[in-house]
């Protein structure tokens, strides 16, 4: 007899620390148990690559200067395929100067092509195109990879695979040493196949990103292409009330716990961050519908969400499993937000709100 | 101005049911600011007819679709009825939503019509120009190119309200398909219903078992801090993370 | 003087007949009806017994209306009899004078009323009928006094004067569009009623919504002349009473409906002229006058706002209790027919809702295959056809809601504990369409009852069970018109037939403070039952309080007919009043009959009152 196993409902599994404080477990993996032994740390080994007999490419944009974590994951892709096989060198293309301090040993990368010049900044997928398809006729890496994001990388990675009839696999959530899966039919089928010649890849696709070992890698400015004529366009930033929850990167969140909310939108206003509620709120009319976070409002996937006087119910926590780093903000040290949040304040809202204006205010 | 929309049907994430796909719906709401009559396009089976509807109802008078068989080349037939019936624009959504979902069909039309293509648009305004979106709040304003092929961003707002009545009123004109070809590279996907979980890649580690067990007992994530105090000291606690973080200078 | 009366006599019914004329002329706007004129010969008994069984609910009312109506009726009977056919004597005198003093006296009883009148009254013409009944008394008390005593003078001159005035009141009501009218339409109204089935017995319900032909040339009402004639009837006999606006929730929450102006706006509507003479409570947040009809009679947007039509949850309160009998919700849903199939125009959350039904066959996007999950661990079986089963578990929406298995999964051990053979449907099981047919989209409604009736056909079953009393309107009530005869029950009152018959045992003992009952619309107002549930808490011998709007009278929780995914804003929110209400019984438990009246009233912010439904108490009880 087979048992078949059905969820009733999806539940939110728990784990206890090492300090003995119930967590939260969110949707990226996470390890948190008891008495870990000590490694110890050594120095990495370098590894060469002058004897590569294959290239591989990755294709990166720098960010004012900084990498992601999903363009680490793209090299580590890179670096993985590059150990299969024969020895080969992984290439990486960055489009926008890199910040001095990024430690491209550390990432695993044997040669490092910077394209700096800031008219690439604007839109230009045809002359990005153009510095590709020279560079791969220098190189004939073996395979392309890039990211998958809304900056650019997965538009250039499509003109880019289309323009040289090169097989192309894209939204890969899992890449292996011999094939790719992406997802297909609005995601209730998947495709897999044989490693394309261009990928994109999605995050999540590499485990731990750390290498047990070092490269030696030299960085050369990328020659013989033509500057693009730089279209007439104009960038703005939407005003941070009027950017939509789901895009927002910085969230100031407001709860049951806040009695003024004059004091929240002040504190909103001088932080510049995104304006949001809970349903508590929403409800009372305090805020508008649109930014209501939980599992009937938003999903809200933003770097910092700063939760002010949230209990923390579990429609709530839903609604900001995705995001990166959570400030709590509650008198009660027991309530299932402070036990989710990566940084808690014990403190009564209000005052603590007034803490961060004087604060924010009193700096020249 | 002489538009064209592609729209395709797709598949709700849920059940499966064939429907109309809300990132062509985004499409056809940039659409429908730019022109009263925008030409919709489909290429599919005549048995798809009860489903394309869905699309009437938003308003739209009239489909036309392209007849083609399971497993026939979309861009070949798509390529050669547009050489026949030109246009100042060629709208599509994103991906599609139900079917290969590679996003790639705008990208081989652009390249075998030698037309320019611009992505992410979120809006077009009648003096011709285009909004982009970018991540965090971000938007770029450019003029739309002449003759180009435009893909609607995801985060283009949705106008989904269908009337029965307007989808019964529109009418579909089936239109016999073609053995255009347009020599894509195929890849040779096997697709089959997902089954869940992913394996990682990961570069075989020389470490011993032991250490390798001791790294991943070391970070320990989800680590919370809680921090009892003054408010102004929490604070400025805050505050200095925000700061490390950038987003306050 | 005797041929000054005849004279005024034949003026009254000159004014009278012009007016049915009139009338006649602006009902038939709307479609035609296929309802046999002998109707009207039915007038008598619904007004004295169905009609009567109604209004009586108001007492000091009903006994003015019965001294004013009856005296000023009767008194016209006797002028005719004493005056135009002439049978003068002292009998007949006396029994004139005496109708003559009972009208004044209820005359006095309406003046009284108005005072110092309730809120939901309306002022304007309405104010000055105690006046003109006044002067009708007077006036033809003075003239008949005269007459009988050949003088002539002064006296008579002021009567005549009054006399006048009360008759063009009176009988010149359905002319003039006075309040008056409704002696005529009113009575004309309980012939032939949109809802014959109200009268088959008194205190009827007749709560299924018609079909509508999915060939129609149009759907729905979209204008005045597309309302069939006898709705427009219905509307033109209304008394602007206000007990409606009294009744209604979204009323109460301050959204921008108020079901008497809706009417008085139809009216308007009829009679091609704006709201300005409307003089009682507009809908909150719309200024009165600054409405009316469009061109053709269209009712959109000019005359009516779609946030208005879609503020309305169908609980039904206005319908039961307007005196005059006015269906209030059969408009608003044939109106809602228009807005969704024809016009565009539903509030965008109720919108996504209809897609996502139509996608996935269910209200909240889920998956068929995992309807029967709930029970998966409870040996419920899956029915199969051919197979017999006793009771037919419907699961509902709740299959797929948290709070909502829990009634579920106590309701099916119970069930199994009373030795009840019952199966679950599984992923055959589609929504009811409950929600899409009050929002408007009727072509879905019958594309998802035709589904689920032709698999409940193949089904062998005495019995459906179901927690949720939309899914008991649905399948018992309004699937007949597609050929469907399931006898479906609601929990409680399986539940009251196993204690009842001994097959469920409450022997333990529960400590719940006070509790009390909150009754769903879908189960009291839609299908009358109002006991089976008390039965089970008597049995429970729990400390129970009733709160003042309980019954037939319950107040609704906000969440019917759409409203809670329509979300039209307002003052307040409509659960939080009944959540007051319940407060003011001062009950640490609410105990509820319906998985959404659950979903609404543990939604709202508070933390005196438990909501639990009625399963769980007499789950306690049984040691389940």
């Amino acid at each position: 007899m087979s048992i078949r196993r059905v969820n009733r409902f999806t539940q939110e599994r728990g784990f206890v620390t090492a300090e003995g404080i119930k967590r939260v477990a969110r949707a990226r993996d996470v390890t948190g148990l008891d008495q870990a032994p000590a490694a110890a740390a050594k120095a990495k080994p370098v590894r060469h690559s002058e004897n590569a007999e294959r290239n591989l490419l990755v294709v990166l944009h720098c960010k004012a200067g900084e990498l992601s974590t999903l363009d680490r994951e793209a090299i580590y892709v890179a670096r993985a395929l590059s150990e299969m096989g024969s020895q080969a060198q992984v290439h990486t293309l960055v489009f926008g100067a890199p910040n001095p301090n990024l430690d491209w040993a550390e990432f695993g990368v044997d040669q490092l092509h910077v394209l700096a010049d800031e008219r690439f900044e604007h839109y230009v997928p045809e002359a990005k195109v153009q510095a590709l398809v020279h560079l791969h006729g220098q190189l004939e890496p073996e395979r392309v990879v890039f990211v998958e994001s809304e900056l650019g990388d997965s538009d250039l990675a499509r003109r880019f695979a289309i323009a040289q009839g090169l097989s192309f696999g894209g939204d890969l959530y899992e890449v292996t040493d011999h094939s790719v899966r992406r997802l297909s039919g609005n995601g209730r089928y998947q495709a897999s196949g044989p490693l394309p010649q261009v990928l994109a890849v999605q995050s999540g696709t590499t485990g731990d990103l750390d290498l047990e070992f070092v490269t030696a890698p030299n960085t050369v400015a990328v020659q013989g292409v033509d500057a693009p004529v730089a279209p007439e366009e104009s960038l703005f930033s939407l005003p941070s009330g009027d950017i939509p929850l789901v895009e927002a990167d910085f969230v100031i969140s407001a709860g049951n716990g806040v009695a003024n909310m004059d004091t929240f939108h002040r504190l909103a206003q001088l932080l510049d961050a995104t304006v949001a509620g809970s349903r508590v709120v929403v409800d009372d009319g305090k805020l508008p519908r649109e930014r209501q976070v939980g599992a009937t409002g938003q999903i809200v996937k933003a770097s910092v969400y700063l939760a002010i006087g949230i209990s923390g119910a579990v429609q709530h926590l839903q609604g900001i499993k995705d995001c990166n780093t959570v400030i709590a903000v509650n008198s009660d040290e027991s309530c299932d937000m402070i036990k989710r949040a990566d940084v808690s304040v014990i403190a009564d809202a209000e005052e603590w709100m007034q803490a961060m204006i004087s604060a924010l205010e009193g700096t020249p | 101005m002489n538009l064209t929309v592609l729209i395709s049907l797709g598949r709700h994430p849920k059940s499966g049911r064939l429907m109309l796909s809300p990132n062509d719906a985004r499409a056809l709401a940039v659409a429908r600011r730019l022109s009263d009559s925008p030409r919709l396009v489909h290429v599919g089976e005549a048995s798809q007819q009860q489903t394309l509807r869905q699309y009437l109802g938003l308003g739209f008078a009239a489909i036309d679709l392209i007849e083609a068989v399971p497993g026939q080349d979309i861009c070949g037939v798509l390529i050669e009825d547009l050489r026949r019936n030109p246009c100042d624009l060629l709208l599509t959504g994103e991906r599609a939503q139900g079917q290969d979902d590679t996003g790639l069909v705008p990208y081989i039309l652009a390249d075998r019509l030698q037309r320019p293509l611009l992505d992410r648009v979120l809006s077009i305004d009648a003096q011709g120009q285009a909004t982009q979106f970018l991540p965090k709040g971000q938007r770029r304003v450019m003029a739309l190119p002449a003759q180009c092929i435009a893909t609607v961003s995801e985060n283009a707002p949705l106008e989904l309200e269908y009337v029965a009545r307007r989808a019964r009123q529109g009418v579909i004109n089936v239109l016999p398909g073609n053995t255009g070809d347009c020599a894509q590279v195929y890849h040779g996907w096997q697709q089959e219903p997902k089954q869940p979980g992913r394996t990682r890649l990961s570069i075989q580690s020389t470490a011993s078992g032991w250490d390798r067990f001791a790294k991943r007992m070391n970070t320990t994530g989800g680590g919370g801090q809680v921090l009892k105090g003054s408010p102004d000291q929490g604070a400025a606690q805050v505050l200095s993370l925000l700061r490390d973080k950038k987003l306050v200078p | 003087m005797s041929s000054l009366i005849v004279a005024l006599l034949a003026i009254a019914v000159a004014g009278f007949a012009a007016g049915v004329y009139r009338r006649l002329a602006l009902w038939r706007q709307g479609r035609a009806v296929d309802l046999p004129l002998s109707l009207l010969l039915q007038v008598p008994k619904r007004y004295l017994v169905d009609l009567h069984h109604i209004v009586a609910r108001d007492r000091y009312i009903a006994n003015t209306h019965v001294a004013a109506a009856g005296g000023v009726v009767g008194s016209f009977v006797l002028l005719v009899l004493v005056y135009v056919l002439g049978f003068k004597n002292a009998f007949t005198y006396g029994v004139l004078w005496g109708l003559l003093v009972l009208g004044l006296l209820g005359a006095f009883f309406v003046f009284k009323r108005r005072q110092s009148p309730p809120d939901r009254l309306s002022r304007g013409h309405w104010a000055m009928v105690p006046y003109s009944l006044f002067a009708f008394g007077l006036g033809f008390l003075g003239l008949t006094i005269a007459e009988a005593n050949a003088s002539q003078g002064t006296l008579a001159l002021v009567a005549t004067v009054l006399a006048i005035v009360g008759v063009r009141e009176i009988a010149g009501g359905a002319l003039l569009s006075r309040p008056l009218k409704h002696l005529l339409s009113g009575s004309v109204h309980l012939a032939f009623h949109p809802r014959q089935a109200r009268f088959d017995q008194v205190g009827a319900l007749s709560t299924d919504l018609r079909p509508m032909d999915p060939e129609a040339e149009q759907y729905g009402v979209g204008k005045v002349s597309d309302f069939e004639w006898n709705r427009l009837l219905s509307f033109d006999a209304c008394v602007e009473c206000g007990k409606c606006q009294e009744a209604c929730p979204a009323y109460a929450a301050g959204q921008p409906l108020n079901p008497k102006k809706l009417i008085q706006d139809l009216v308007a509507g009829m009679e091609g002229r704006s709201d300005q003479a409307y003089a009682g409570a507009g809908h909150p947040g719309m200024p009165v006058g600054t409405h009316q009809p469009g061109s053709d009679g269209a009712l959109f947007p000019s005359l009516l706002e779609e946030q208005t039509l879609y503020a309305c949850t169908t609980c039904r309160a206005c319908v039961q209790a307007c005196p005059m009998m006015i269906e209030h919700v059969d408009a608003i849903v044939d109106m809602r027919r228009f807005v969704a199939l024809e016009q565009g125009g539903v509030p965008s959350n109720a919108q996504a809702v209809l897609q996502t039904l139509r996608n996935t066959d269910t209200v909240g996007g889920y998956d068929l295959a995992e309807r029967a999950n709930w029970s998966v661990d409870l040996q419920l079986p899956i029915a199969q056809p051919g197979q017999h089963v006793e009771v037919l578990f419907w699961s509902g929406e709740s299959a797929y809601e948290l709070r909502n298995q829990k009634t579920l999964r106590l309701v099916a051990q119970l069930l199994k504990k009373a030795g009840v053979n019952a199966a679950v449907i599984g992923e055959q099981e589609l929504d009811t369409g409950d929600v899409a047919r009050r929002l408007g989209d009727e072509l879905l409604f019958q594309n998802l009852a035709e589904r689920n009736i032709n698999y409940l056909n193949t089904l062998s079953f005495d019995r459906i069970l179901t927690i949720d009393p939309h899914v008991l309107q649905a399948l018992g009530q309004e699937y007949r018109a597609f050929g469907a005869d399931f006898e479906v029950l609601h929990h409680t009152q399986l539940l009251d037939q196993l204690v009842h018959s001994g097959d469920l045992d409450l022997s333990r003992a529960l400590q719940r403070g006070t509790v009390t009952y909150h009754d769903p619309c879908y189960l009291g107002r839609y299908n009358g039952e109002t006991e089976a549930p008390r039965r089970l808490l008597d049995a429970l011998n729990l400390q129970v309080a009733e709160m003042e709007r309980s019954g037939m009278n319950s107040r609704c929780c906000g969440w019917g007919g759409g409203a809670a995914f329509s979300d039209v804003p307002g003052e307040h929110r409509v659960p939080d009043l009944r959540m007051q209400e319940i407060h003011a019984v001062q009950a640490k438990t609410v105990a509820v009959a319906c998985p959404n009246c659950m979903t609404m009233l543990e939604g709202v912010v508070q933390d005196q009152t438990e909501v639990v439904d009625i399963v769980e108490l007499v789950a306690e009880a049984a040691g389940v």
